[in-house]
């Protein structure tokens, strides 16, 4: 019997539950919409129409921001990630040019991200004042982390603890999230499928990674997308993608 | 937050000795050890005069000897100071001092004998400030108050302890939980001990003592024992239970359904095989699931884990140091219980081939770099003989009894020993069955009582806590985690030695490379080597030698990534890429293929890496997987991420 990979995978988890957690109208307004995120959010900033901001010197510096500001990031930070990440994009054969993006510049982008997105900078500082209040902060499950750190009187510290604040509340809901999607799909499988036919293998941050029969890939794939997608109720659906392959480097994405 | 006058300022101007007050003057005039030499001068302590609290850390730092009349005057007197403002004490109300009161070389810890030289300053200090409660801050003061316990500071942190009419809190350094900040939360919860006990709270009300010190153990050994014992545990509607292994076999469970009981149930005599328990509707409870389930089957909609909640309400996670911290349970350690079987056994075997003739070690050719001459010199350098080595140890063995045999012969280097262990074998590992049957019972059962202790406790610190829903889910998805442990992820070994080989042809190109732009051949994988290179040879354009700008943990020239990208030179990029291949080939390439294991499936043969996966390792909920690799930290995007992904290849038969 030949087998294949499948793999489900949430798409754009953390930022789905970011702007489900601060109720931040224009993300929530963008993923309703169903609009390309980091496009949307580069015309925003940028002050530029959509097809123009499909253009990788917008889209790309506004995806960087989008997934390194729920971690609170330095204008130094994200200067680093988007001179870093740029050499893995190649444009006309060679490496992005990203020599506008300096320190200040990328002050200035995050002070526009937080304009268009306001609420995120409101729910961020309520969740550091949180941790200080009550010494922990919470995720939507109620898993629970300690963050003394942001009562220390050592700064370097004290920083590192209010990006905990901010991040944990996504990163621990975006976990129970992927938990319970296993959950259910564990359970699923053991009433309707024997345990050799569709094998779990693994669950890597929002990936949950089978082993099914070849001949079966299209009905687990349904199956796993409907169990994925209904997993919880937010503000904004949760979607998932399901990819297939004979090893975990070509993985195609099936359609459904 | 307390005002700071003192930190990031200026080093002030030192005091003589002699305008110190008494013993702090003896105490800078003192060279009794041999830490005096390296550093500026020895640290007084702080407010030497009665007080009801006095603090006793391990030894002065960096900052305290710059200072040399104040201890705790760096970051973690800062720390501290934060710490004592939110019990609502004021620094000016205790005495601060330390063990040790010169700086020890790269704040190395104080060795005993130094400590030894140092306690007439300390014990002339507690004779003035004669405190009523003596804070002890790390392992070295913990151990100077309460000498001769076994105990680690996970143990022993936050327990106060009533000694010669005194009060002695040890609680974690504070500059242990800046280094490790995730102890933060426990140093907070000692302080406010420490709070309580200013207020006049007793001592006794946070010990916990051992509720049943004369716990009853059962041997359960024929199968009607076995049904009346199952009888009970469904009247209990609860059991913990811990099993026993001898030589990777099942050998013993262990229940208990009530407090300070227990049923021993050798696996020969009591159950036959593999242990069913799934039939039983009362919950079952473990310490670590993911083990225990590999030996007995359990309802798996019907358990709790007691290493997940403990987990979940931020608690140590051993066995022993809960049932210590919560039920006041002393668990002796299973080394310490098998040492005396180990030993004779290890005696047998070392007598026996030292009676034995041995070849000769071959000679190794080791390459160092010489100081002197400024280059890699290759020396040939032929090991101790094999039959050398046992003698010395059995030679130790003769002066003092308590020479471990075993760790003296796991301390030999491996490929030495294999030429022993080809002709006798390896050395035979004592295990319960080798000991006292009753002693081995006791020691059983004691795991699974501290268990269903240890859960009571833990129970009611999660509903406190509101923590039930995440319980309900972390502990819901183990056996689908023991699942994923035992499917194992299905790999291309074919595939992954060409890879191997390909890194290793990339190692070589880069490391030829980096020594044609140095000059001469060095070895990019040491860094010692590379800190030589990099800081002593290389000049920049100008013709200016690089500045190391940080140091490591030990005190050596720091060569990570990180620094080496500040050194603008083009030999860079290729010590970079050497590491980058080598990293490559060997945490994924080679231990992909070590650890694969073959599998008969439909006719033809797979292999399939088992990684261990912890539910209890990350702070976020997300699962960690290790031994041998962590796929959870594999790159993604990058091309060398979907090289070693293209390794995991789906079965095909």
């Amino acid at each position: 019997m030949k087998y294949k990979l499948l793999a489900g995978d949430f798409s754009q988890q953390e930022l789905r539950l970011q702007a489900h957690e601060a109720k931040c109208s224009n993300m929530l307004k963008l993923f309703r919409d169903g609009v390309d995120f980091h496009t949307a959010t580069a015309a925003m900033i940028f002050g530029v129409p959509m097809d123009e901001a499909e253009k990788t010197q917008y889209r790309y510096p506004s995806k960087v921001t989008n997934f390194e500001i729920i971690y609170l990031v330095s204008p130094e930070g994200l200067c680093e990630s988007i001179h870093e990440q740029a050499l893995d994009i190649i444009v006309d054969g060679k490496p992005l040019d990203v020599s506008q993006w300096t320190v200040n510049s990328c002050e200035d982008l995050i002070n526009r991200w937080y304009k268009v997105n306001w609420e995120v900078k409101d729910w961020q500082m309520e969740k550091i004042a949180e941790a200080r209040r009550f010494g922990y902060v919470k995720d939507f499950l109620g898993r629970r982390r300690y963050i003394p750190e942001v009562s220390c009187p050592i700064k370097q510290i004290q920083e590192a603890g209010e990006r905990m604040c901010v991040n944990f509340p996504i990163q621990g809901g975006c976990a129970g999230i992927t938990k319970l999607a296993m959950l259910e799909s564990y359970q699923s499988r053991n009433r309707l499928y024997s345990r050799d036919d569709v094998r779990f293998l693994m669950a890597i941050h929002d990936e949950l990674m089978l082993e099914v029969r070849e001949d079966m890939v299209m009905e687990i794939a349904v199956w796993l997308k409907g169990i994925m997608d209904n997993v919880v109720v937010l503000d904004i659906p949760m979607l998932s993608e399901i990819k297939s392959g004979d090893n975990w480097a070509e993985m195609g994405k099936i359609k459904l | 937050m307390p005002v700071s006058h003192y930190y990031n300022r200026p080093v002030p101007v030192l005091p003589p000795a002699d305008s110190l007050p008494f013993p702090s003057n003896l105490v800078r005039q003192c060279v009794d050890c041999g830490l005096r030499n390296g550093c500026k001068a020895p640290v007084p302590g702080e407010n030497v005069e009665p007080h009801d609290i006095m603090f006793v850390g391990e030894a002065p730092g960096r900052q305290e000897d710059e200072w040399g009349y104040r201890p705790f005057c760096g970051q973690a007197g800062q720390y501290l100071d934060s710490l004592l403002f939110q019990c609502g004490i004021s620094r000016e109300s205790v005495c601060l001092s330390n063990t040790c009161h010169c700086r020890p070389p790269n704040n190395r810890t104080p060795r005993i004998d130094e400590i030894k030289a140092c306690s007439k300053w300390l014990d002339t200090e507690l004779d003035i400030v004669q405190p009523r409660i003596i804070v002890a801050l790390g392992k070295p003061a913990t151990d100077v108050f309460l000498p001769g316990n076994g105990n680690t500071m996970e143990h022993l942190h936050g327990k106060p302890v009533e000694k010669d009419g005194r009060i002695i809190l040890p609680c974690y350094h504070p500059a242990f939980a800046l280094r490790d900040t995730s102890k933060m939360r426990q140093v907070s919860e000692d302080f406010q001990v420490l709070r309580g006990l200013v207020k006049g709270r007793d001592w006794r009300e946070y010990h916990v003592v051992d509720e049943y010190p004369n716990p009853k153990y059962v041997v359960v050994d024929t199968p009607d024992k076995v049904k009346m014992m199952e009888y009970l545990i469904e009247q209990a509607g609860e059991f913990a239970i811990d099993t026993e292994q001898c030589r990777g076999e099942l050998w013993s469970v262990q229940i208990s359904c009530k407090e300070g009981e227990a049923f021993f149930i050798p696996i020969e005599s009591g159950y036959q095989g593999r242990v069913d328990l799934s039939h039983l509707k009362a919950t079952a409870i473990v310490h670590y699931y993911l083990h225990d389930i590999q030996y007995v089957k359990l309802n798996e909609a019907n358990f709790v884990d007691t290493m997940t909640q403990a987990y979940l309400t931020g608690q140590s996670q051993g066995l022993k140091e809960l049932a210590h911290r919560l039920c006041g349970i002393q668990m002796v350690n299973y080394n310490e219980v098998v040492k005396p079987s180990q030993q004779k056994l290890s005696l047998e075997y070392l007598l026996k081939a030292s009676g034995m003739e041995w070849p000769d070690p071959p000679t190794v050719e080791e390459t160092k770099w010489d100081n002197k001459k400024g280059c890699l010199v290759t020396k040939n350098k032929k090991p101790w003989h094999i039959s050398r080595k046992i003698n010395k140890a059995l030679e130790d063995y003769g002066k003092d009894d308590n020479t471990d045999l075993w760790d003296r012969w796991r301390n030999i280097p491996e490929e030495e020993r294999a030429v022993v262990e080809g002709v006798i074998g390896a050395m035979p590992e004592s295990s319960l069955a080798d000991i006292d049957f009753m002693e081995a019972v006791r020691y059983g059962c004691r795991d699974s009582d501290s268990t269903l202790r240890v859960y009571h406790k833990l129970q009611k610190m999660i509903s406190d806590a509101e923590l039930d829903f995440i319980q309900y889910l972390d502990l819901a998805v183990l056996p689908q985690v023991n699942e994923m442990m035992q499917n194992g992820m299905p790999v291309d070994v074919p595939y992954l030695k060409e890879l191997s080989e390909y890194y290793a042809g990339n190692m070589e190109v880069a490391a030829e490379l980096a020594s044609t732009k140095v000059g001469h051949p060095f070895n990019p994988n040491s860094s010692k080597q590379v800190a030589e290179v990099v800081y002593n040879e290389l000049t920049d354009e100008h013709g200016n030698r690089f500045k190391p700008t940080k140091k490591t943990a030990t005190g050596l020239i720091s060569t990570d990534d990180q620094e080496l990208k500040k050194v603008k030179h083009p030999v860079i990029v290729d010590i970079l890429e050497y590491r980058r291949n080598l990293k490559n080939k060997s945490t994924f390439a080679d231990a992909l293929i070590e650890h694969a294991v073959p599998h008969e499936h439909g006719g033809g043969i797979v292999y399939r890496v088992h990684t261990t996966l912890k539910t209890t390792r990350t702070e976020t909920g997300r699962l960690s997987s290790a031994d041998p690799i962590n796929l959870q930290t594999m790159p993604t995007r990058s091309a060398d991420g979907k090289k070693i992904r293209k390794g995991f290849k789906a079965s095909q038969t």
